[in-house]
């Protein structure tokens, strides 16, 4: 039923989570993990294995040009590496394994695999090869980006709280791993001894925070307000020092580092285990309370939605992400890699009847933007073309929060047009895209339909996936 | 409120006006398709506020050109909702009042009623008689809306009541009324500390004729009005200002039409006032 007094009533508040799952389930490992190769700006990692080849669990299976290593999340055998579209709908390349009950190898013998031995590494060789992208070094997506050279890192901001009002997983990895903290705080403070770390936590955990952690990191507490916890802002004032939204942190001397991260940093640096596990809460408004869960990079969100017994009839759109900055997917077959921090399962009565009315210049999203950018012109112009025209009112500035477009009455896709606007005037802090074209949408579904058709895969012709038409770029 | 005080010529009047000014609408819409689709309650809205700013023994034929100036000059020719320059209404409604003063003139259509008030413009009796009129009038009839002006514009308890509503609805912000009212009350209270036996007292310019109808209904007005918010306070305030200079030193008694209008055209230059962008690179400020 649509509610007519949504219409007149406008909405101003973010939903809120009074409750939620304290405890974080671990799913078990699905009958199939697509791993994508490239996270866009960030890393692109070229396969070390071919496809057939028998893959073990934290086995090397790709590895960027600056030695970065991505690791298989389960045993199993390679079926195809093709181009899939990600979450974040950007078209990469990614590794299909089927999996099986091989058991998984040690971190010694990852280490036996590129030729170094684990207690003569380094601590940042160790992250780099246990595939955690550490903020001493260069992820590695350009080859002369090691030559760049930063300044040291003075402070340090481990986000041990969620941007997102519907991700809780931060918040509880600090709860429920404390000791692992501990020690990865420790790691840290040897790892780089003159900086100081500045443990952001949510007000409510503060006091507790303080007793557990207050020796090791300058606790801070931050207000349950969205708009405090947008990280861009958020870094800016725990930090007291100005970083423009196009540059990164690094460049400031300031690392940001998530709860989750130090528990990734605490296994690589012991021995334990490589990233190949991601933290996640799913949430939406039809379930009662958010749900944290563990699962294997490369799941994807129906392997995840059926684990967790959640029928596609209570929910009309998926998130990536949570309700302000999340994605929405164009398919559940989506993989969920180490970017994804949440799902949300926008229901049936949440999405807008019409989108994308006429702009009334009400100007809510003007007095609502966190960085005072006068959103309503910049749509405008953006609706019309005059992308050019928007520069003079610093669109990239926008740090993508999401609450234009959120309390717009007329539903209009807001922070796409910025998003577009800085894509066509090339301020914007990704590298430029330049993807090929390629059937690419399908990749998923015929991953899927092969599954199911477990014969046809095994020949290894379905659907004319040969050796010869894999071609990753470089 | 109308229908209590004008019975059944206010339905008359409301009716005509939604059903002229659809029509209108789903004609413009049948030419020139647009995205700004009749559908959208925008006809609507401008019918209701169009009425309420008329007298109750208005002539259809008056609606039929007002419904024609206001949607398909005032708005569909400028490019439909949220691209008109200028209150729609307003125009069509400043068109009239210039065009056939006689139609549109209060006091002479509240001739036949027969109210236990002074049946005459509070505003027009201060021009002649100065801030004696003031006592010819009752507070509570003010309020009330019983006194001589358009079936809906000044009834300022029920007008204030429905700026409430829109207030906590969030259509509209505080600052647009608060500026109007406040810009109102200074002005109308300097002007009349430099003439108190001309000028009316501030409380009484804000009680009469349209000054709440404009602070809450008019001048926010999305499409006209400023974003930010110092802005819109400055252009309530002027709204204000200007309400009281209308009303002192000009011919007309109320004179709404003509000060939203003007602030109207002043929107996109105050609208410039913008907070500083939080974020951008250390040399912007060098």
């Amino acid at each position: 039923m649509i509610n007519p007094f949504n219409y007149f009533f406008l909405q101003d508040s973010i939903p809120r989570y009074p409750t939620w799952e304290k405890d974080i389930h671990f799913l078990e490992d699905p009958e199939y993990v697509v791993i994508p190769l490239e996270y866009p700006g960030r890393i692109l990692y070229k396969p070390t294995i071919k496809i057939g080849e028998q893959v073990y669990q934290k086995q090397i299976i790709g590895r960027s040009s600056l030695g970065h290593c991505i690791h298989a999340s389960v045993s199993g055998v390679v079926k195809d590496i093709l181009a899939i579209w990600t979450a974040r709908s950007f078209h990469v390349p990614a590794i299909l394994i089927h999996r099986n009950d091989k058991k998984a190898i040690t971190v010694g013998e990852i280490f036996e695999q590129t030729g170094f031995a684990f207690e003569s590494t380094n601590p940042v060789d160790k992250l780099k090869i246990l595939g955690v992208i550490s903020p001493w070094n260069r992820p590695g997506r350009w080859q002369e980006e090691a030559d760049k050279s930063f300044p040291e890192v003075k402070k340090i901001v481990i986000k041990g709280l969620d941007e997102e009002p519907s991700i809780f997983l931060n918040g509880l990895i600090i709860q429920n791993y404390t000791i692992k903290i501990s020690r990865g705080l420790s790691y840290l403070s040897n790892l780089a001894p003159r900086a100081e770390i500045i443990l952001a936590v949510s007000n409510h955990n503060r006091t507790w925070a303080t007793d557990q952690f207050g020796s090791l990191a300058k606790v801070q507490g931050i207000g349950q307000n969205y708009k405090d916890r947008i990280s861009q802002l958020m870094v800016s004032k725990l930090t007291e020092t100005n970083i423009p939204t196009i540059s990164a942190y690094r460049t400031h001397g300031i690392a940001v580092l998530s709860a989750e991260y130090l528990l990734n940093l605490v296994d690589a640096l012991d021995g334990k285990s490589p990233f190949i596990h991601k933290f996640l809460t799913v949430a939406g408004s039809e379930m009662k309370e958010p749900k944290t869960i563990k699962i294997p990079i490369g799941m994807t969100i129906r392997q995840v939605l059926k684990a967790l017994d959640i029928s596609d009839k209570t929910f009309g759109r998926i998130l990536v992400g949570g309700p302000m900055q999340g994605i929405a997917q164009y398919t559940d077959l989506t993989p969920l890699t180490k970017t994804s921090h949440g799902l949300y399962l926008m229901s049936q009565q949440e999405l807008p009847l019409e989108t994308n009315l006429t702009c009334t210049s009400c100007g809510r999203c003007t007095r609502m933007c966190p960085v005072n950018l006068q959103v309503h012109l910049v749509g405008r112009y953006a609706e019309y073309g005059m992308f050019t025209d928007t520069t003079a009112y610093h669109t990239e500035a926008c740090v993508e929060c999401g609450l234009c477009g959120f309390v717009c009455p007329a539903h209009r896709p807001l922070i796409q047009l910025i998003q577009m606007c800085k894509k066509y005037c090339g301020i914007t802090n990704e590298y430029p895209q330049q993807q090929a074209e390629c059937g690419a949408t399908s990749a998923l579904e015929r991953w899927e339909l092969n599954f199911q058709n477990a014969a046809s895969l095994d020949s290894g012709a379905a659907a004319g996936i040969t050796h010869e038409s894999v071609a990753v770029r470089t | 409120m109308s229908l209590w005080l004008y019975g059944l010529n206010a339905l008359r009047i409301y009716t005509l006006c939604v059903a002229v000014f659809a029509f209108f609408e789903l004609v413009a819409w049948k030419i020139v398709p647009a995205k700004d689709s009749p559908f959208n309650w925008n006809s609507i809205t401008f019918a209701l506020l169009f009425a309420m700013l008329l007298p109750y023994n208005i002539s259809w034929w008056i609606i039929v050109v007002g419904g024609f100036i206001i949607i398909i000059i005032g708005k569909k020719l400028f490019g439909g909702l949220g691209a008109y320059p200028v209150h729609p209404v307003l125009l069509g409604f400043a068109i009239l009042q210039v065009s056939w003063p006689s139609r549109l003139d209060y006091t002479a259509a509240a001739t036949s009623l027969n109210w236990p008030v002074k049946m005459i413009e509070p505003m027009r009796l201060v021009k002649t008689l100065g801030s004696e009129a003031e006592n010819l009038y009752h507070i509570q009839d003010l309020l009330l809306g019983k006194q001589v002006a358009g079936i809906g514009n000044a009834m300022v308890i029920f007008l204030f009541l429905g700026g409430i509503l829109l207030l906590i609805s969030r259509q509209i912000t505080w600052h647009i009324p608060a500026g109007f009212i406040l810009g109102t009350f200074l002005t109308g209270w300097i002007v009349h500390l430099i003439n108190p036996v001309q000028f009316a007292s501030p409380l009484f310019q804000l009680l009469t004729g349209s000054t709440i109808f404009a602070a809450f209904f008019l001048a926010t007005d999305h499409t006209t009005s400023p974003v930010n918010r110092i802005p819109m306070l400055i252009y309530g305030f002027l709204g204000g200002l200007l309400l009281v200079l209308v009303r002192s030193f000009s011919v007309y008694y109320d004179g709404i039409a003509f000060v939203i209008l003007l602030i109207n055209l002043f929107n996109p230059l105050i609208d410039r006032i913008t907070p500083r962008v939080i974020g951008l690179e250390e040399r912007e400020y060098a």
